[in-house]
């Protein structure tokens, strides 16, 4: 492991080119929007381009503190580690398994030179603008690394191919000029990883590190940060043109290539429809500095809602809000009121806690409360952005009303509003399970299974959920009784008679501090990302049930509607029977009646069927997106504390070698 | 990967001690084999060097000991321990340090350690000694095992905690080897007996009378057999006055900080279950595989993998403190009582050679003499009860310091060991996991 780290510097140069051969398999069939592309990208808005810039800037700074970081460590670590080799083995394990990865960078490394050839054959198929090429193209494609690196060691192509780009692109930064030119071969992906990287903020950082840690996953992070720069908004619209003709080529395409970028490409050719109006806008939601408001029983919480977009629904491009959590419930309430009905999954609103909210109003800030608070805010932002994902959603009148509207109309009511959807909620709910008890007859096999596999979905994470409950308290526990520690050590520190001793033990004390702090930022870590994301899912899930449920509605709409025309058609037949011509009449007009009812509601009914399937995938590719994104990053903060735990043990060995 | 992680706990469970030793001789030789041997609590090893480590470990009090430099005639390793029925017993091998050929292996069980101490205090005059104190008896019955999970794991864990023959070892070794590095105690022949002859002692005869008085004579022998001193009476020398000051005060600290060291033990592995529960829960994941859940599914066994690791390197870490600091601050505790027996031991004389002296001065002058006689008799044993627990505590407080230094050192570096293991892993985890394959196909 110390081995994996040491080649960072190296290794940088090298991500964009092994970046690049991921991303040929991608561009091939996206050729044709390439070109259109290729024309606009000086009409980049500056505004995304600064935050870019700020963000490199970031991250930058992430990097030189990681590498500072392990430099120290890996040396030590490597020592370790050979060390152990000598005496015991289990270490051995963790030394030698990440060594095949330098390897694989360095075969990366070789590889760009392949870009040549697929480029060329992109441009066949530009020409041809076949869906067929696909899969010859993968195949040559994935031949080409060998060859060449079998081949050749020649730079020289590859920097042709980069000078080549470099007068394209009027790209600032030498060492990452693939990946700003990769942003311009392919196009499409770009809407898609404007919403992976722009939304959840956090997933963002996530990503940023990836880049100290050399292993495979890194080289893709600066490549998609970089097209982002660049692409977003104003390359999108011609996209969105281009796009369905493309997509048929995208269908195919994307299930043999390789992992992160997978989630965007599905969801690209899932949603294409919808998404392309959409998900190509930055919107970024913060909701930030939670404060009371008035006093008693009458006090509440607002916050700060801060959105930037680029969207040009919206009036301004950066626009702050006061809200307060009813007016939250409230946008969650219209929202659903107008799309749940149609099969669209809205976003779970936040639970009201009266225990928590009495706690604000009765107390002057105490630490529990402040907890509350920020538990409340992440759990109100991540809300928003759940929302600003929605490529429906996030288009709502009513959204764009709720973050940039200086004055709410006051939801009637508010704490009536706020009541009246939880009870809706909870007697949704019941109804669903009465209804799914009953079970309409499912015709169609993939919501049965669907259902199936939801509601053992959220079986799994309800048992997951407890258990990071239960780990969060163990972690806070652990940090209690480590400060209690602190406090006794500092104590027999100042009894102890011998100097060294002494000095010894009050480091002690305050290595331990310091332990506490980790165990308890750690517990946190536990929660805001495991425990809030698992209970978030929940939450989602229950609305999924909804939906389900709505869908229910509606084929029992449709049966009613079918059996109600039945018995007008039996009425009439009894009618010409009994030659009640009179009546006839007025029978064949309830008939018609009847057929157009029982037309709109296979209509509804087929609509609504339509969009939960898109929801569900959609909701699948988040999932994995997201899990995929918080587990990391939890395992990062995992290794994060191993790191601190290592630095502060480190700085009081000598002091306790010291003492005699 | 999962094999190796569970060696690596073998390792740190059965050998730990050893292996840090073998670390620090490797890394750091200048004062490696000071720092290992002061503690010598278990180089459990029998190799060569091993052997030759040990005599000079329970030599290294010897500078403390100006006068006549002690010699310990013995070296001893509790190598194991097994249930025979209700009854724990324990292995002991001794080696006489002058000939290592001699060896001896005896076995003993707790009783005999009990009449062991019992022999030693009233065998031997230890006015000025302070009397290594015996490990408390190690419960054995399953009540008790279940008790002290609930103490250790919370009441909401339902796991017990094995028994913990281990630790009773190292206890009982480090018991020994303070009986036999003491110089006086050291060369008590119940000692030899105890080591060296096969047969237990008279435990067999002698327990039912014993051991129904065994506590209090005890108790009355530790405290010199004198009641009610006042707590805060003045001392004619300022080293004893100081001593009895701080004695009283860093005991009481070391039992907390003993307390709450083991609750952050216990915190760790609370911890440790917890993470086991959530990496089991994913485990166990769901079944349908299809669709997102394929990929999710894969997610999670490569999370609940490394979550793994993590616990694991808690455990690692519980098990490590608990062996290094907490060891020693266990034994302190105990220790630390001792030391305040032996003062208070001394301060009974000291009352009692006030009082010879005041009698002497109220003394009518036809008794006068025999007044005289007592009070130069308590000097006498005030004096040498004085000058024994001077040389005493100074050795004692020398190796006080060695122990902690050596149990700090022993900590950290477990403790930074455990956790760079622990990243390894998680490194390892973490990168298994960006690159793995979230393609999935939806339905």
């Amino acid at each position: 492991m110390a081995d994996d780290r040491e080649p960072p510097p190296l290794f940088d140069d090298e991500k964009p080119d092994k970046k690049e051969d991921e991303d040929d398999l991608f561009a091939t069939p996206n050729e044709a929007p390439k070109e259109e592309i290729k024309d606009e990208p000086a009409s980049l808005p500056t505004e995304p381009a600064q935050d870019k810039a700020s963000e490199d800037l970031f991250a930058a700074d992430d990097d030189l503190f990681g590498e500072a970081v392990k430099e120290v460590d890996t040396s030590k670590l490597r020592r370790k580690l050979t060390e152990d080799v000598d005496d015991l083995s289990p270490p051995l394990t963790p030394l030698e398994e990440p060594k095949p990865l330098i390897p694989t960078p360095a075969d990366s490394s070789k590889a760009p030179p392949k870009k040549e050839p697929p480029k060329e054959k992109v441009k066949k198929y530009s020409q041809a603008k076949e869906p067929k090429p696909l899969i010859p193209t993968q195949a040559d494609s994935s031949k080409a690394p060998k060859k060449d690196a079998s081949e050749n060691k020649n730079p020289p192509p590859k920097e042709e191919a980069k000078k080549k780009e470099d007068s394209q692109t009027k790209e600032a930064k030498p060492s990452k000029k693939e990946p700003a030119s990769m942003a311009k071969e392919q196009p499409p992906l770009k809407p898609m990883k404007v919403s992976v990287d722009l939304h959840p903020p956090k997933p963002g950082e996530g990503e940023e590190v990836d880049l100290d840690s050399p292993e495979t996953e890194g080289p893709s992070s600066p490549a998609k940060m970089e097209p982002d720069s660049d692409s977003s908004p104003l390359e999108a619209p011609p996209m969105a043109e281009v796009l369905p003709p493309a997509k048929p080529v995208i269908e195919e395409k994307p299930k043999p290539t390789p992992a992160p970028r997978k989630p965007s490409m599905e969801k690209s050719k899932e949603e294409i429809e919808e998404e392309e109006s959409g998900d190509q806008f930055a919107l970024d939601i913060k909701v930030h500095d939670p404060g009371k408001i008035g006093d008693g029983m009458g006090a509440y919480m607002s916050y700060k809602v801060t959105t930037q977009t680029s969207i040009p629904a919206f009036r301004r491009p950066s626009m702050t809000v006061t809200r307060r959590f009813s007016d939250f419930l409230g946008l969650h309430e219209k929202l659903s009121q107008k799309h749940t009905h149609i099969g669209r999954i809205v976003p779970p609103a936040p639970e009201k806690s009266v225990v928590g909210m009495t706690k604000i109003k009765m107390s002057k800030e105490d630490t529990s409360s402040t907890e509350f608070v920020e538990k409340r805010r992440a759990l109100l932002e991540r809300f928003l952005q759940r929302i600003s994902l929605h490529p429906v959603l996030q288009m709502d009148p009513d959204f764009r009303d709720f973050l940039e509207q200086d004055e709410l109309p006051r939801a009637t009511s508010t704490s009536a509003v706020s009541g009246a959807g939880v009870l809706r909620l909870i007697k949704g709910v019941g109804d669903t399970f009465s209804k799914v008890t009953i079970k309409m007859d499912e015709s169609d096999q993939w919501f049965e299974e669907k259902q199936n596999q939801v509601e053992a979905l959220d079986q799994q994470l309800k048992k997951l959920h407890a258990s990071v409950e239960a780990l969060v308290t163990y972690r806070k526990e652990l940090g209690i009784s480590t400060s209690a520690f602190a406090k006794s050590t500092a104590m027999l520190s100042n009894s102890e008679e011998h100097t060294a001793l002494s000095r010894a033990l009050s480091q002690l004390a305050e290595v331990e501090e310091k332990i506490e702090l980790v165990h308890l930022e750690q517990a946190d870590n536990d929660f805001f990302l495991l425990s809030e994301l698992l209970k978030d899912y929940i939450g989602i899930i229950q609305a999924i049930r909804v939906v389900f449920h709505e869908r229910v509605k509606s084929f029992h709409n449709w049966q009613n509607a079918q059996q109600n025309l039945a018995k007008k058609r039996e009425q009439e037949a009894k009618f010409k029977q009994t030659g009640k011509t009179d009546k006839i009449a007025q029978a064949q007009e309830e008939i018609r009646e009847w057929e157009g009812k029982v037309e709109k509601g296979r209509e509804d009914f087929e609509e609504i069927s339509k969009t939960i399937r898109t929801e569900i995938r959609r909701f699948e590719t988040n999932r994995v997106k997201d899990f995929r994104n918080i587990i990391i990053k939890y395992m990062e903060t995992l290794m994060n504390s191993q790191q601190q735990l290592i630095k502060y043990w480190e700085g009081f060995l000598p002091e306790a070698k010291a003492i005699a | 990967m999962r094999s190796v992680v569970l060696y690596r706990s073998v390792i740190a469970q059965e050998g730990e001690d050893q292996d840090v030793t073998s670390r620090l001789t490797s890394s750091k030789m200048d004062n490696a084999t000071d720092e290992t041997n002061t503690n010598g609590t278990a180089d459990v090893s029998d190799s060569p060097e091993a052997d030759q480590d040990t005599p000079e470990s329970s030599g290294l009090p010897e500078p403390t000991l100006p006068p006549k430099p002690f010699e310990p005639v013995f070296t001893v390793k509790v190598t194991d321990a097994a249930k025979d029925g209700e009854v724990v017993k324990y292995s002991l091998k001794t080696a006489k340090i002058k000939s290592e050929s001699e060896e001896y292996k005896v076995v003993r069980q707790y009783e005999d350690f009990e009449w062991l101490e019992h022999c030693l205090i009233t065998q031997n005059d230890i006015g000025g000694i302070i009397v290594p104190p015996l490990p408390p008896k190690p419960s054995t019955t399953a009540q008790s095992a279940e008790a002290r999970s609930k103490k250790q794991l919370g009441n909401d864990i339902k796991l017990v905690v094995g028994d913990e023959f281990e630790k009773d070892c190292r206890s009982l070794e480090k018991y020994l080897q303070l009986v036999v590095t003491h110089p006086i105690l050291g060369q008590d022949e119940s000692i030899t007996k105890f080591l060296t002859v096969r047969e237990a002692p008279t435990r067999a005869k002698l327990k039912k009378s014993i051991f129904s008085n065994l506590s209090k004579s005890l108790g009355e022998a530790r405290k010199g057999g004198h009641k009610m001193v006042p707590k805060n009476m003045p001392d004619v020398n300022e080293f004893f006055q100081k001593e009895r000051d701080t004695v009283n005060e860093v005991s009481l600290q070391m039992k907390e900080a003993k307390e709450n060291y083991m609750k952050i033990v216990y915190g760790e592995q609370r911890v440790a279950v917890g993470l086991s529960h959530l990496s089991t829960a994913l485990h166990l994941g769901g079944q349908l595989q299809e669709g997102a859940d394929v990929v999710v599914n894969k997610l999670f066994t490569q999370f609940s993998e490394g979550l793994e690791d993590a616990k694991q390197g808690l455990e690692v870490m519980a098990v490590n403190d608990e062996n290094t600091l907490g060891f020693s601050l266990d034994l302190y505790s105990r220790y630390l009582e001792a030391e305040k027996e032996m003062l208070y031991r001394r301060t009974c004389k000291m009352m009692e050679f006030e009082a010879a002296t005041k009698a002497v001065e109220k003394a009518k002058p036809q008794k006068r003499q025999m007044a005289e006689a007592a009070r130069d008799k308590a000097e006498k044993e005030f004096e040498d009860i004085s000058k024994a627990a001077e040389k005493e505590l100074k050795n004692f407080h020398h190796q006080r310091v060695l122990t902690f230094q050596d149990s700090l050192v022993r900590h950290a570096d477990a403790k930074i060991k455990a956790a760079r293991d622990t990243y390894a892993l998680l490194t390892k985890c973490v990168t298994a996991l960006k690159t793995l394959d979230t393609n999935f196909k939806p339905l």
